[in-house]
């Protein structure tokens, strides 16, 4: 047995709904350091209403979402909003389905790495300019490109640009939302690959929404199977995959799944 | 225009000033907040003037605002007195308010300016009043206002430092010749309006209050005196103000801000002070001895 | 030599004395007056009133005049002189639904409670230059001309009711208590509430309104826009005087109002209903009531769960452009000297153009070498 490490992402009963439509409906779980959790589920089944409760874009209706800050535990929802925009960044970080939310494509791929850092206020170009480099060849892209648009990149190219930026700041929780969605198969592996070795590498707590319940098993430890709002099922990754519990995830892993 | 309006026939319906005393108040108002916050763009309630939005209407309703009967008002625009624009505000100010008017930095207690700051240094008892054009520093990076604000409210500056960042990548050195931006007393992100960059040192601890009045965009931010203010750059690419190789045709300087004159259509140029005030004296001064 | 320019007082007042002699024209052809341009040229007094948010034929006329027609600059005359005006409280809100109406038209309904009357309009009219029109000037003798058609008003007591007799009909937005914003005193805020967006609209640019509304209807945020009402004629305006502490009529304004209803199925936790544009204006000016009204409705957008997409949906794009004044402003002023900036812009195109040169020069020797 591992020791048990540092609890980083705690949410408690977590309510959210849009009109008479609930979307989320009394979410618990907590996210060690390390740790990747998957959430799976059918379009429409909260999972990215969810993962914007936690990214400080909607605020839930109940419930609470805790967030450790170097050591601090910190409640996302119960700051005000100066206070919340302030901290965020030092937080989380968020990854989106498309690298076009996520990069600025008017700047060039060494701009969009060293903004999160100007931002909290560096002001030094060369070590802006050796920072980007290095998470250029982290993150596998020529680091020949560092003064080239993204929008001149291949989709995988931006993305990989995306992750680059999200995690410059080394933040200690990641959300990934479909990080692999719209993308090749091919390109998909080889993203897929960087993700785990980041992971890894940087012992990062991730939350990942996907549909794809072959992502979900490549990346996460546990997983959260959610529908109509509710979280129906959760474990860990093989054991939910391998031995489905409830009627929908055996129908979600026998309809996907045949790797 | 002015004459079109019959103020000669009727100047007694107009308030001194043209502004009335409810108007004045509320824009005075929104000067001692833009004091009391340095750099930061306080909203008020625009009035037409008799000149047109973008010609200096901010700054007009400004000075029309804090004008005393003692004062002596100097308009200058691109440096000089005598450009058609700077002499049309000069005549509308004392037209509606009968006081008195100055060519000379030395002598004026306002200064209402578009595109420069005086060479000669401001003293205590001056008031600068820069005409704005576009008062918010992020408008070339975001459309939204909204956006801008939250930007603003919670100092995330970092869009404004990439920016300069990719001029560097691009060129090795950043390219922004007027209306560079600033930071105020380490806060807000602000425009010093279209001056050259060379202006830009002299807004660091100012003895003069700079009020920069912006009518068409209904915004008004200060700079009091002694105010600390920063032009963005990078430690290790430091902020320079444009140099010439030339002097002053006229008067010699060779450290003002100089204007290209055309002499001919073969291509010879000369340079003069865009600051005419300042040429003029030393001019005067040279002759003296 | 070199010296500055001077004598910019002289130009200025020549300058003047051009525009006055210009404005006269032809002095052998009888002078323009005031009364006329009010009674013959309506259309453009009621464009000069509704821009320049000021309610006054006779100035709206005399600003035309001076502005030898430029409607934008005559707009402008009218604000500045507004501006100066104090302000001595505010009327009740008028009561459309008891005007007396010199046209009404609904494209919903073939009959509608009150009946349609086609009233004074354009719309039927054969675009063909009259030419009898040019005569009437020689034929001047001082006589009114008669007209066989006595005009007949309507007093119209229905309101707009039938909209709200059926069930699908957005609820008109109700309550005289709240405080209604004032673009004359307070500047726009951002996000924007919907009566500062309806005063800003109604202040804003015949053109560039019509050219978003037009924009809607070409695709950029379509809306299904159907004229409810279009009517057209005279209301009271009544005051409280708190002096008094009654409410007094202070006379009539003719007023253009348009109601649209547009098909709205975007918020999941609503049925599919009608929900609202409006446009009130002074005078008769239907082609900006119905861009005022599609317009607002473009605007609405987020309460009803619409993305925003296009430029006549982004309240920013929209309120932050409308006004012909602001916009003549700052158009006009690239006429103003640019010196200071030019040079210092010229200085850095010139240092740029330096370094891509020394590059330019750097690469073609590197191939020099390596073709060596």
């Amino acid at each position: 047995m591992t020791p048990i490490s540092e609890e980083i992402l705690q949410v408690e009963d977590l309510n959210k709904s849009f009109g008479r439509l609930a979307a989320c409906r009394d979410i618990s779980f907590s996210l060690h350091r390390g740790e990747v959790l998957g959430i799976v589920g059918e379009s429409g089944s909260g999972k990215s209403t969810l993962l914007k409760c936690l990214a400080g874009m909607h605020a839930p209706d109940r419930g609470s979402v805790t967030i450790s800050v170097s050591g601090d535990r910190r409640s996302l929802w119960n700051m005000d909003e100066a206070e919340r925009e302030q901290l965020l960044p030092s937080m989380l970080s968020l990854i989106h389905q498309n690298p076009r939310d996520g990069l600025r494509l008017d700047v060039s791929a060494g701009g969009n790495i060293s903004e999160p850092l100007m931002t909290s206020g560096e002001r030094h170009y060369g070590s802006l300019r050796s920072v980007a480099l290095d998470w250029l060849r982290n993150v596998e892209i020529d680091p020949g490109r560092i003064d080239d648009l993204p929008k001149t990149f291949s989709g995988g190219m931006q993305q990989r640009l995306q992750i680059a930026r999200s995690l410059v700041t080394h933040p200690q929780l990641v959300l990934m939302d479909e990080p692999t969605g719209g993308l090749d198969v091919s390109v998909q592996a080889k993203l897929l690959d960087l993700l785990r070795r980041l992971v890894r590498e940087f012992n990062l707590a991730a939350v990942l929404v996907t549909h794809d319940l072959g992502v979900a098993r490549l990346l996460s430890d546990r997983l959260m199977v959610m529908q109509a709002g509710r979280v129906i099922e959760t474990g860990l990754t093989d054991r939910v995959l391998e031995d489905p519990r409830q009627a929908y995830t055996q129908l979600l892993v026998s309809s996907v799944l045949q790797v | 225009m002015l004459d079109d309006l019959g103020l000669d026939a009727a100047q007694e319906d107009y308030s001194f000033a043209f502004l009335d005393e409810q108007t004045k108040r509320m824009v005075r108002r929104a000067i001692l907040k833009a004091v009391a916050i340095p750099g930061y763009q306080v909203p008020f309630g625009d009035r037409e003037v008799p000149l047109p939005p973008g010609w200096g209407t901010g700054g007009i309703q400004v000075t029309a605002s804090i004008i005393g009967r003692s004062d002596r008002l100097k308009v200058i625009d691109q440096g000089a007195d005598d450009t058609t624009n700077a002499v049309s505000i000069r005549r509308f100010f004392k037209r509606v308010t009968g006081i008195s008017t100055t060519e000379s930095t030395g002598e004026a207690t306002i200064i209402q300016s578009r595109h420069r700051i005086p060479e000669r240094l401001l003293e205590d008892a001056q008031i600068l009043i820069m005409q704005t054009p576009q008062p918010e520093p992020m408008r070339r990076l975001i459309n939204s206002e909204e956006q801008a604000r939250k930007l603003h409210a919670f100092a995330r500056y970092g869009l404004m430092q990439v920016r300069l960042y990719e001029d560097i990548a691009r060129f090795g050195h950043v390219a922004v010749s007027h209306d560079y931006p600033v930071r105020v007393h380490r806060r807000y992100l602000s425009s010093p309006s279209p001056i050259p960059r060379f202006d830009n040192p002299k807004l660091h601890r100012n003895r003069a209050l700079i009020i920069f009045g912006a009518g068409r965009e209904r915004r008004i931010h200060a700079i009091p005196p002694f105010t600390e203010v920063r032009s963005l750059d990078f430690e290790d690419y430091p902020f320079e103000v444009q140099k010439w190789e030339q002097c002053c045709a006229l008067c010699g300087s060779d450290n003002s801000y100089l204007d290209e004159v055309l002499l001919d259509d073969k291509g010879s140029i000369q340079f003069i002070c865009s600051d005419t005030s300042y040429c003029n004296d030393r001019r005067v001064e040279s002759r003296r001895r | 030599m070199i010296t500055s320019i001077k004598g910019g007082e002289k130009a200025i007042d020549a300058s003047h004395r051009l525009l006055a002699k210009r404005r006269r024209g032809n002095p052998a052809i009888a002078e323009l007056s005031v009364d006329q341009i009010r009674e013959q040229l309506t259309l453009a007094v009621d464009r000069v009133m509704n821009e320049g948010s000021l309610h006054d034929p006779t100035l709206a006329a005399l600003a035309i005049k001076q502005a030898e027609g430029d409607l934008i600059e005559a707009i402008y005359l009218l604000r500045a002189y507004r501006t100066t005006i104090p302000r001595f409280g505010y009327t009740k809100p008028l009561e459309t639904s008891e005007m007396i109406v010199r046209r009404r038209i609904s494209t919903t309904h073939k009959d509608i409670p009150g009946g349609q009357f086609l009233g004074p309009t354009y719309d039927y009219t054969h675009r063909l230059l009259d030419f009898s029109l040019l005569e009437e000037a020689e034929d001047e003798d001082g006589l009114p001309v008669s007209t066989d058609d006595t005009f007949e008003e309507m007093n119209l007591c229905y309101g707009a009711g039938f909209l709200s007799r059926t069930d699908v009909v957005e609820a008109e937005l109700p309550s005289d208590g709240i405080a209604v914003a004032d673009l004359t005193r307070e500047p726009m805020k951002f996000p924007s509430k919907r009566d500062q967006r309806l005063q800003n609209l109604t202040r804003g640019d015949e053109g560039f309104l019509m050219a978003l509304c037009y924009s809607t209807m070409r695709g950029y945020g379509r809306n299904h826009p159907y004229v409810a009402e279009m009517r057209h004629g005279d209301v009271s305006v009544v005051m409280e005087i708190p002096e008094l502490q009654f409410e007094v009529g202070i006379g009539t304004v003719r007023v253009t109002e348009c109601r649209t209803i547009h098909m709205t199925v975007n918020k999941p936790d609503t049925p599919a209903h009608y929900t609202r544009g409006y446009g009130l204006l002074f005078g008769h000016c239907e082609r900006k009531a119905l861009s005022v009204a599609i317009v607002d409705r473009a605007l609405r957008g987020p309460e009803f769960g619409e993305e925003r997409r296009h430029p006549s949906q982004d309240e920013e794009f929209v309120l932050s452009h409308s006004d012909s004044v602001a916009a003549s402003g700052l158009v006009q002023h690239l006429k103003l000297p640019h010196y200071v900036d030019f040079q210092g812009e010229l200085q850095l195109l010139r240092q740029l153009r330096d370094e891509y040169e020394k590059r330019a020069g750097q690469a073609d020797s590197a191939e020099n070498e390596n073709a060596g």
